[in-house]
């Protein structure tokens, strides 16, 4: 590695995992842990990671993980014998599941952040680890009271809005009012919307660190709220197009029904002369929904990594684009439903290639004065709730 | 042998350029002009994954990438033999034979596991929990279209007595107790069995049947799923497969879930079906005893099967998709008992 402290040195991501190398690995993953009744699972989980990981090279060295399979399994261990006890108790006493259920999401916050501070510690570049340390009050700030607040003031000011509207009296006014309401609800629903995510992206970067070097990002709220806007307006030609094949279904339901005709029979026979109809319109909706949330996870990243730096001489980059990255997760589901599952390990090889060909790091990367920190991490059980119940808040 | 690479000094992420020697005992690092000697023994080299390059660990911490991984690799591998997860995944043959076994251990899992282990299971279920489930689809059946049967309050009255002088000698004390409900409910003629033997009876079928042995070999048909417990050891077989999967994935959610709840669900119809075969023994077996007819058993079936015809207006499903077994060759079998 040339120490060539210039700040336009521009260095490529590349991942080298290949379908078939992995498509073994998974394999015999996948048997020892059917043979070992599911023991070896945590041993899975580690070289699946240090597969990615290690494949993983920026300017020569590449990525480590470094989790104790021990670790993972007693993690897993306590989550599933919690499970199964909520679920006996559940079934003898199902007003006491409530009251677990409620603790349950209270920690929900700070377990997300433990997981997080687990991976990081378990992850490394160049031998020295990453680290993530964050305020609970904050995670719990972020992650409920934030966006409760934001929700409730969205419906109590659409809510005054449409009384206002009801006591004009007039039909018109309370048409256009009505519009108006629907209008400033989306409107406001993207404000919320980006302004958590902003939030769960300042939360999560703004407290990870390599060594002693910390991630530093600016994400303004206003950006994020753009995206989510216009992740909302590509939604909008699927969603009219859905309502013109519905529409007319809808209402003539809406009528037979107003009229007293509630007969199953001839209900029944509407919908079947219509299965085509719905069935389109569920595609539609299902591909609209796809385009808009592709183009979502793609604007975000691509901002987010523009604003992200790595001490001060490094900056992260993202090139995706939305219609490769449609191209792919299409293609992928495919693989994976017409090889029965077989396909998962090449569908994750080309996602995992695909994200690395999509991300460079600008400026000088001798990364002299990184020290390493000395923090350990305790046991995985938050990764492995984080893991069961699928909790990343979309980071 | 001479390798060229990167040093790096512990705890910190700088790398400088070095050149390490290898001899059998110990290795001779280079940096520059400086000099260590290191014993094989207090080196730790990576564990091999597919083809990620192996790199040094000292005491220290220090670490060395060789630049040339193959080569290394191959000095290494000839002294330290890797483990057998590494040579399974590596070699052609490995993987063929990884692939059989897997595919032969989910059939065995399926096909031989899961069965005795719900029928275990389902017998040792305690029969309150058993009442609880029952009266929880019982609810469900009322808020969904189900209501109080329309027969006269003789018909009621007779349909109570052939229900009790019906039941079998052995299941008389059981843990869970028959229980007879007669209801109304859309979709023709039909009866089924709940988890704590509620028996509901639909009205139509009622008044559908011809004899009292015809009502009756419908009733000992559900008796014999309360007797062989088949609703506790569906529920437990489905709890079965979604805990495997949890405990061997480690997640409840994505698409394998999806694909293997689709392939849990051929599955289950499968072993339905095979419960529908094991019910009507029972019946032909207690008809035999209590003395009835079997033509009237067949006719009821004839009769079920062209009402079922009629509801689903000739939309036909293959053998392996349905539930119950063909109509047909379930009559075969109750005129082959006469």
């Amino acid at each position: 590695m040339e120490n060539n402290t210039s700040n336009q040195q521009r260095h490529a991501v590349l991942f080298h995992g290949r379908s078939g190398e992995y498509f073994s690995i998974w394999l015999v993953n996948a048997l020892l842990t059917m043979i070992t009744l599911g023991i070896y699972s945590a041993w899975a989980t580690v070289r699946r990671r240090r597969y990615f990981f290690g494949n993983t090279e920026i300017a020569g060295d590449r990525f480590d993980y470094h989790a104790r399979p021990v670790d993972i399994l007693k993690g897993r261990i306590i989550v599933f014998v919690g499970l199964v006890l909520f679920f006996i108790l559940s079934s003898a006493l199902p007003s006491i599941s409530l009251v677990f259920l409620l603790a349950f999401f209270a920690l929900v916050p700070w377990i997300i952040i433990r997981s997080w501070r687990y991976n990081a510690l378990m992850s490394s570049f160049r031998g020295v680890r990453f680290n993530y340390i964050c305020r609970v009050g904050r995670a719990y700030w972020t992650m409920y009271f934030c966006p409760v607040l934001l929700v409730v003031a969205l419906y109590l000011v659409v809510g005054l809005i449409g009384m206002l509207a009801v006591n004009t009296g007039s039909i018109s006014a309370a048409l256009s009012i009505g519009i108006l309401c629907f209008v400033l609800f989306l409107a406001g629903l993207a404000a919320v919307q980006g302004t958590v995510a902003a939030l769960n992206h300042d939360l999560y970067i703004n407290n990870m660190s390599y060594g002693s070097l910390p991630f530093k990002a600016e994400l303004s709220k206003k950006a994020f709220i753009k995206i989510v806007l216009i992740s909302f307006l590509i939604m909008l030609p699927f969603l009219i197009v859905a309502g013109m094949l519905i529409g007319s279904l809808f209402v003539s339901m809406f009528y037979a029904i107003a009229m007293g005709m509630t007969d199953p029979e001839m209900l029944n026979n509407m919908m079947a002369g219509n299965v085509f109809n719905i069935f389109l319109t569920f595609l539609i909706l299902l591909f609209g929904g796809l385009v808009s949330s592709a183009y979502l996870v793609v604007a975000q990243r691509n901002y987010v990594f523009g604003q992200t730096q790595l001490g001060e001489k490094l900056r992260l980059k993202s090139t995706m684009s939305t219609g490769s990255f449609l191209g792919l997760t299409l293609t992928n589901t495919l693989i994976v439903i017409f090889t029965l599952g077989l396909g998962t390990p090449i569908a994750e090889v080309r996602l995992a290639r695909y994200m690395a060909n999509s991300t460079a790091l600008e400026g000088d990367i001798s990364l002299l004065d990184v020290q390493a920190h000395n923090e350990g991490a305790g046991t995985a059980v938050a990764e492995e709730v984080v893991a069961a119940f699928d909790l990343n808040p979309g980071i | 042998m001479q390798l060229n690479g990167f040093y790096q000094y512990p705890g910190r992420a700088a790398r400088e350029a070095a050149r390490l020697t290898l001899a059998e005992q110990h290795l001779t690092l280079e940096q520059g002009s400086h000099r260590q000697l290191v014993m094989l023994k207090d080196v730790t080299v990576s564990d091999a994954l597919g083809t990620i390059p192996l790199m040094l660990t000292f005491a220290d911490g220090g670490r060395f990438v060789p630049e040339d991984d193959a080569a290394f690799r191959q000095w290494w591998q000839q002294r330290h033999r890797p483990g057998l997860v590494y040579r399974l995944e590596q070699h052609r043959r490995g993987v063929v034979l990884t692939l059989l076994a897997t595919l032969a251990a989910i059939a065995f899992y399926f096909w031989v596991i899961l069965p005795a282990a719900s029928n275990v299971l389902a017998q040792h279920i305690p029969s309150y929990v058993e009442r609880q489930i029952g009266q929880q689809t019982f609810t469900l059946l009322q808020n969904t279209g189900f209501s109080a049967g329309r027969l006269t309050p003789e018909q009621q009255q007779r349909m109570n007595r052939l229900f009790r002088d019906s039941i079998p000698a052995q299941m008389k004390d059981d843990p869970t107790p028959l229980r007879l409900k007669i209801m109304h409910f859309a979709g023709g003629p039909n009866a089924f069995m709940l988890a704590d033997g509620t028996l509901v009876v639909s009205d139509e079928l009622v008044r559908m049947a011809k004899s009292d042995d015809a009502i009756v070999a419908v009733m000992l048909h559900e008796m014999g799923h309360h007797r062989h417990r088949h609703v506790m050891r569906m529920l437990v077989r489905s709890s079965l497969v979604s805990l495997s999967y949890l405990w061997l994935t480690g997640d409840v959610s994505g698409i394998g879930d999806t694909l293997l709840q689709s392939a849990a669900f051929v599955d289950q119809l499968q072993f339905s079906r095979s419960m529908e075969r094991e019910a009507d023994d029972y019946a032909i077996v207690q008809m035999k005893a209590q003395g009835r007819s079997l033509a009237a058993m067949s006719e009821i079936y004839t009769q079920l099967e062209q009402s079922a015809e009629k509801e689903s207006s000739g939309l036909n499903l293959p053998e392996w998709m349905s539930t119950h077994p063909d109509m047909p060759a379930r009559i075969k079998a109750i005129q082959a008992a006469e």
